[in-house]
Parts: C-alpha cells; sequence; structure tokens
C-alpha cells in the first residue's frame, strides 16, 4: 500500500512539472524538489521502522554501539547525498552533483575510519594469539 | 505533509502563469515579471519548509548531530 502511494506521488509530481515546464521551468522545478522531498519522507518512515533490528542485532552479537551508530550515519549520508545530487543534477549542474557524490563518499570514509581501526584492532588481536 | 502541497505549488504556478499572460497582453510587462518573481518566492518558502521538515526528521530518526 505504501509503495502505491510513493509511486503515485511520483507520477503527479512528474505530471505537474511538465505542466508547468513549458512556462515557468523555475516553478516545475520546484514541484520536483517538492515530490522529492515527499518520496524520501515516506520512505524515511518506512525506513525508521527496521532501526528496532539494528539495535537487536547489537546486543545479541555484542557488536558495541557505536560501530552501528556509525552504519546509521553513514546510511543518514548516502541518504541526503543522494537527494541533493538528484536535484542539483535536475537543475542541470552536472559536475556539481558529481561533486556532491564525491564528497559524500569522502565523509563516508572519515566516518567509517573507527571501524577499520577496530578491525586492525582485532586481527592485531588475534594475531597474538596464535 | 501529504500530496496536496504538490496540487498547491502547481495551483500556484498555473495561476501565476494565467497572470503573466493577461497582464503582457495588456502590455503592463514590469508588473508581469514583478507578478511572476511573487509567485516564485510562494513556491520557494513552501518547498523550503518542506526541505528543512525532512531535514529535521532524518536529523531526529538517524540522530545525528
Amino acid at each position: 500500500m505504501e509503495l502505491a502511494r510513493i509511486i503515485g506521488i511520483g507520477l503527479v509530481t512528474a505530471v505537474a512539472a511538465l505542466l508547468l515546464r513549458s512556462t515557468k521551468p523555475e516553478i516545475a522545478f520546484a514541484v520536483t524538489i517538492a515530490g522529492g522531498v515527499l518520496i524520501l519522507l515516506f520512505s524515511l518512515d518506512i525506513l525508521a521502522e527496521t532501526f528496532g533490528i539494528f539495535g537487536q542485532i547489537g546486543e545479541q552479537t555484542g557488536i558495541d554501539l557505536t560501530l552501528i551508530k556509525i552504519i546509521l550515519k553513514i546510511i543518514a549520508i548516502g541518504y541526503l547525498v543522494e537527494f541533493a545530487a538528484g536535484i542539483v543534477e535536475d537543475f542541470g549542474a552536472k559536475n556539481i552533483a558529481d561533486k556532491l557524490v564525491f564528497a559524500g563518499k569522502i565523509i563516508i570514509f572519515t566516518v567509517a575510519l573507527p571501524i577499520i581501526q577496530t578491525l586492525v584492532a582485532l586481527v592485531g588481536s588475534f594475531l597474538e594469539l596464535v | 505533509m501529504e500530496i496536496d502541497v504538490i496540487f498547491k505549488i502547481a495551483a500556484v504556478g498555473l495561476i501565476v502563469t494565467i497572470i503573466c499572460q493577461i497582464l503582457k497582453k495588456s502590455d503592463r510587462d514590469d508588473i508581469a515579471t514583478i507578478v511572476s518573481l511573487a509567485g516564485l518566492v510562494i513556491v520557494l518558502t513552501v518547498v523550503l519548509d518542506m526541505v528543512v521538515d525532512l531535514f529535521d526528521s532524518v536529523r531526529s530518526i538517524f540522530d545525528l548531530f
């Protein structure tokens, strides 16, 4: 049911943007942004339900919470960068969209550094045991 | 935060285009540009509110910065 609503919004936005494109391109552009935001908001609600599972995984496997928090942060960064790059690309500035995606990757890498550190520490402790 | 936002924006766009056409026909082009600017500002404020709403919900769900 949720998917039907999102598809409906996408179609309506496309039609509205098409309608307005010939006379007022900037308002058509605003309609596409609004449609994109609406679709993201609905998909965000669906995504929010899955976060309980992240907590359970953390408790069962004993992974400390900071790593789970980093994974969530990476998801959020990917979410926002994809939203912004899509809009900028829609606006016609393809290279700025690519730069945004590139910056997003760099930020994700810097956020993911602690995971790499714990991995190296883990491997190091295994080697000392052997 | 439903689909009626898109209908409102599309309605504002249509109204602004009609008004601009009328003003252009009665050769008041300066007022036509002002009207289209006003329409654009209204639409952008509505869209801005939605983007702020999106960023707040992302921040609250992912409890980021």
